[in-house]
């Protein structure tokens, strides 16, 4: 009943990639340009190769929030046993219905809506640090920690955002 | 032994191994394991095999007990696919011991209470066979099954009740606010009420109720079975009775009766304060 592939997907970005993944390169890029730490290759590593996947990161993570209310509802309950097997005439009416109802009486949409916010907010702090940092690939320097603190705020509340999705399908939520 | 089916092997020293072939018998060749000796599945009971080298030394799955001592006598020298473990009080997800592949079964599984049923088998030889990675049902934690179409049938009801007339609507107010129906969008509300009531009457029968979906729930296992597990749902304590409105509406649907609006709204009460699912 509850659709393992969603909450998996949301696992492999929000768990795996943007919590111990991403965060922890972010904060340690910020302390080798605090002066906190020191890492030529770290620092060239992460300017060059881990920023650069945010944008294929933030589509997927795009694409999952608009997924959770169509592979979230409870209509899913009609896909297994045994309500798959009930007749089309009660089927077609009553599987929208408990899809609205959810709809109607459920947080679903203003949490997609949160989501997305957060990742329109993050994709912007991006852009803006893309601009702070060398465009020939050199190190940057402390002038860009204003635009990575703003960029790894937004990531941390993006992952928040994620957080907030129900785990299980449920007609009565 | 001829065998085109895949193969399964239960480890478990008690009466669970035999409730638990009757299910898998539908789609697997069976084989239980007691004390290094293997007996097979035929005729609704476990034969020993007399002719050990008639054993596979593969097999598409293994389903163990956590408990009593079982594991110990999983034949060490035969491969499992895939591996399922079960307890009588359920396992946490996680990793079990040395059998760090084997996938835990969250719902408790004690006498002939069996977590995995029939409508599970084309979905466990899907996932043993490779031909999916979807886990089977029956391996998701908080899997409210019962609550769940019970929940859906009963959303139907009210909404089907509260279109008929603006009477039935006022006194089944407060089920209709919490399932959702009176913060619908009033254009999509107006929209669905001429489609809703005529069906006033069917979704009073309790065949309807049964072909849209409690007939499967029901089936193989008995009402005494559905209700142990929309109890367990409910996290009610073993002993403690089903809340008597959820008994009175399945009591219905049991003897063929009419559901009243009065019980429907009651149980969903029932089912909505007490089967409510965290996110």
């Amino acid at each position: 009943v509850t659709p393992p592939r969603w909450q998996r997907r949301r696992a492999r970005f929000n768990h795996d990639w943007l919590k111990n993944d991403l965060l922890p390169a972010l904060t340690t890029f910020r302390n080798i340009l605090s002066g906190a730490a020191r890492s030529a290759s770290i620092q060239a590593h992460f300017q060059n190769e881990e920023l650069a996947a945010w944008p294929a990161r933030s589509a997927e993570a795009r694409a999952l929030a608009q997924s959770f209310t169509n592979q979230m509802s409870p209509k899913s309950l009609f896909a297994t046993p045994p309500m798959n097997g009930m007749p089309d005439d009660t089927r077609k009416w009553l599987e929208p219905l408990v899809h609205q109802l959810w709809l109607s009486r459920t947080a679903a949409l203003y949490l997609v809506d949160n989501a997305i916010k957060a990742i329109d907010e993050a994709d912007g702090c991006w852009r803006r640090l893309q601009t702070a940092l060398p465009a020939d690939g050199a190190p940057a320097g402390q002038g860009a920690l204003p635009a990575v603190d703003d960029f790894l705020g937004s990531c941390q509340a993006l992952a928040r955002s994620f957080e907030h999705f129900p785990r299980t399908v449920s007609v009565l939520a | 032994m001829p065998v085109t089916d895949p193969i399964a092997l239960i480890v478990c020293s008690d009466e669970r191994a035999e409730t638990l072939a009757r299910v898998l018998s539908g789609r697997f060749q069976v084989l239980h394991v007691d004390q290094q000796r293997f007996n097979v599945w035929q005729n609704d009971g476990f034969q020993i095999v007399s002719d050990i080298k008639t054993v596979p030394a593969k097999f598409d799955c293994l389903f163990f007990h956590t408990g009593e001592n079982d594991p110990k006598h999983i034949p060490p020298d035969r491969s499992y696919t895939r591996e399922f473990a079960f307890s009588g009080a359920g396992l946490p997800a996680g990793k079990w011991k040395d059998r760090s592949t084997a996938l835990m079964i969250p719902a408790a599984f004690v006498g002939k209470d069996c977590p995995i049923r029939h409508w599970d088998l084309p979905g466990i030889v899907a996932f043993v066979t490779g031909a999916t990675e979807e886990l089977p049902p029956f391996c998701v934690p908080q899997h409210h099954l019962y609550a769940n179409v019970l929940g859906a049938l009963l959303q139907g009801y009210l909404c089907v009740k509260a279109s008929e007339s603006s009477d039935q609507a006022n006194q089944l107010k407060a089920q209709l606010d919490d399932c959702g129906w009176i913060s619908l969008d009033e254009t999509l509300r107006d929209r669905l009420q001429p489609e809703l009531a005529p069906l006033a009457t069917e979704v009073g029968l309790s065949s309807w109720w049964m072909r849209s979906g409690v007939s499967k729930l029901v089936e193989g296992e008995g009402w005494e079975v559905l209700k142990a597990r929309l109890r367990a749902e409910l996290n009610l304590k073993h002993e403690a009775p089903l809340p008597a409105p959820l008994e009175l509406l399945l009591d219905i649907l049991h003897s063929g009766g009419i559901v009243e609006p009065k019980c429907a709204a009651e149980a969903y009460d029932a089912l909505a304060s007490g089967g409510r699912v965290a996110g």
